[in-house]
């Protein structure tokens, strides 16, 4: 995986157009959300474990944080399934029903349980029922949405898209790697 | 006199006008119905005034290449989506800003064929239009011309055109990369007469996050600077929430809220023109109990019926490069032997790495190791889409929710189920995509 260091360097060439650039460095720089403004502690703690098993190796991207910092500012992506209730309260209670399941299955809370339990106690949930089905959904989509929006996971899968400066000329053949 | 910003944020003369003005239009929206009505209105000589919810956008100067941070140019506020088949809105349908949902949209205008216009006709279902093709015609031609709109000439399906694609199709497999150099340093930039000249294209696929060249023909580098030449007011940052009427209720002014502002304003005006999408416009006539005498504000919601098939191939294609539907076909407008009514279209895909991955998910509900696994290969995705319509309905319909909005106002809610037809050919798409690595239907 490409270093903090030499993704920091690509975003500053020049070929990267400015919006661009501030854009991917903010998200870049961005310290990890420690003091939850819309979860308590615990469910910002549970909302972090969750989304590890969705996304393994994802923790520089602080899905968790992110998530909570969009529902603390109220914003939506412009729907949301009638099924559910707003966002927020769909989170609180889908994150309540993980819980309930762990206790019940494996008589510890989620993130007391073991990687394997916690995936089963996963599948469980998901499979529970329509509404948290959905809520399932929505979260697995926001949770992948921030992971790739975040330079270093774009650097995982060699995604070149930021060097916008000079668009590209397609020919034949492969795409040529971008020269930074 | 006022300013608007041009592409690059240089300031364009703008003609004003005071709230207590009666002026003799207002033109709520500045999408692709709104702007080309707008810049009409000014072109007659008529005193107009646009309000637009979002604000002006300077693209060469705020459009990131980034996905997420130009998640503002999408209508956010929420919608209630229902039915057994919810509508996935937000980036899918309206948007916000000078310009509205063309900001974000993927820059494709195919033309309807004659046969559209006469379904019940043909098929016995549906309703015929009551113009036809023959009436729109002069208005496509000179659209295309207007716009600049690239594709091949003659134009393999439909009748005859009276006239040609203004610009060349866009590049698919150029031979060359020095020949495509050429090609494109002297034939896609486009010059607009009073609008001047336009960008050229430079195979950035990110249409639908905002072109930052400002070269996909979007209203805000077409008709608003057209309207704005010819004296049109476009006042951003005003969000319409209701009308001022008098005691026969006929309308005398647009109530309104600028962003961030507490206090709602006033434009006098004769006529009102609303022309805030499919979901906005029902919304606000509900809201206000206007226009819906028939019962009609709301009903036979219609949607696209489309199916993704995606597939990644062992050689690299990066798929953000290049105008996501590059390549079409209209081979499939009446199949035959389709035990369904009309047919479809075919569309090549490419696709930016976070839609990407996020219908995938929706798609399969695939998690954990195995879904960082598949998005390795986003760099070899290719993309098919089948495009359809569907038939109206009544069970499709927007209703007002008792949930309100940030402003106080009732969401709405839309109820979408597919019908028989709409199912028929989704079965049939599936199929086709059987060997391929994964669909994504949904209606938007």
């Amino acid at each position: 995986m490409d270093s903090y260091q030499s993704i920091r360097a690509r975003l500053q060439s020049d070929r990267v157009t400015k919006a661009t650039r501030e854009a991917l460095l903010r998200r870049l720089e961005a310290p990890p959300v420690r003091a939850p403004r819309f979860f308590s502690p615990q469910e910002l703690k549970l909302l972090g474990a969750v989304c590890a098993r969705l996304i393994p190796d994802s923790g520089f991207a602080d899905i968790a944080g992110q998530i909570d910092s969009r529902l603390a500012e109220g914003k939506t992506d412009g729907w949301r399934y009638a099924a559910l209730p707003p966002d927020g309260e769909a989170y609180k209670q889908g994150l309540d029903r993980i819980n309930r399941f762990a206790l019940e299955h494996c008589k510890k809370p989620f993130i007391k349980l073991r990687s394997k339990q916690q995936d089963e106690v996963l599948h469980r949930a998901r499979a529970e029922g329509c509404d948290s089905q959905h809520f399932f959904e929505d979260l697995l989509a926001e949770a992948i949405e921030v992971y790739y929006s975040h330079p270093l996971a774009q650097a995982e899968i060699g995604y070149e898209g930021f060097a916008d400066a000079h668009g590209w000329f397609l020919e034949k053949g492969s795409p040529p790697r971008e020269q930074f | 006199m006022s300013a608007a910003p041009d592409l690059h944020g240089h300031a364009v003369p703008m003609r004003t006008f005071a709230p207590g003005d009666e002026v003799d239009a207002v033109v709520i929206g500045t999408g692709a119905s709104g702007a080309p009505l707008l810049a009409r209105l000014a072109q007659a000589g008529l005193k107009v005034v646009a309000l637009e919810a979002g604000p002006f956008y300077v693209p060469t100067r705020d459009f990131a290449t980034d996905e997420r941070a130009q998640s503002y140019l999408f209508w956010n506020d929420e919608r209630l989506s229902a039915g057994a088949d919810p509508i996935g809105f937000g980036r899918n349908n309206s948007g916000c800003g000078v310009g509205g949902s063309t900001l974000h949209f993927t820059a494709y205008t195919p033309r309807p064929q004659p046969d559209d216009f006469h379904l019940r006709t043909e098929f016995g279902v549906g309703q015929d239009w009551p113009i036809g093709y023959e009436d729109l015609e002069p208005y496509f031609d000179e659209l295309e011309t207007f716009l600049g709109v690239s594709g091949p000439n003659p134009y393999p399906w439909g009748p005859p055109r009276k006239s040609s694609y203004p610009l060349p199709p866009l590049p698919l497999n150029p031979a060359a990369r020095s020949m495509q150099k050429a090609y494109a340093a002297l034939s896609s930039s486009y010059y607009q007469e009073e609008v001047g000249w336009r960008a050229a294209y430079a195979n950035r696929g990110f249409c639908q996050a905002g072109c930052s060249l400002g070269a996909k023909a979007s209203m805000d580098q077409t008709f608003i600077p057209l309207a704005l030449h010819h004296g049109a007011e476009v006042r951003a940052e005003c969000f319409v929430r209701g009308f001022e009427q008098d005691a026969s209720r006929r309308i005398t002014g647009a109530i309104y809220r600028r962003t961030a502002s507490p206090n709602p304003m006033r434009q006098r005006c004769r006529r009102v023109f609303l022309c805030t999408g499919a979901v906005e416009t029902p919304r606000l006539l509900l809201i206000m109990e206007l226009a819906n005498s028939s019962g009609q504000v709301g009903r036979n919601f219609m949607a696209h019926v489309g199916v993704q098939v995606w597939g990644q191939l062992e050689a690299e294609t990066r798929p953000y490069q290049g105008i996501p539907g590059g390549l079409i076909s209209e081979d499939t407008h009446r199949p035959k032997d389709a035990d369904f009514t009309r047919g479809y279209l075919l569309q090549s895909l490419g696709v930016m790495p976070v839609r990407y991955i996020s219908q995938y998910t929706r798609a399969t509900g695939t998690w954990g190791p195995v879904l960082k696994d598949h998005m390795a290969g986003y760099n070899r995705v290719i993309g098919i889409n089948v495009l359809g319509e569907c038939l109206p309905s009544e069970r499709n319909y927007l209703e007002l929710s008792d949930e309100k909005d940030a402003q106080g106002l009732p969401k709405p809610r839309i109820h979408f189920t597919a019908g028989q037809n709409e199912r028929l050919m989704r079965e049939l798409w599936a199929l086709a995509g059987a060997e391929a690595v994964w669909a994504y239907g949904r209606s938007t």
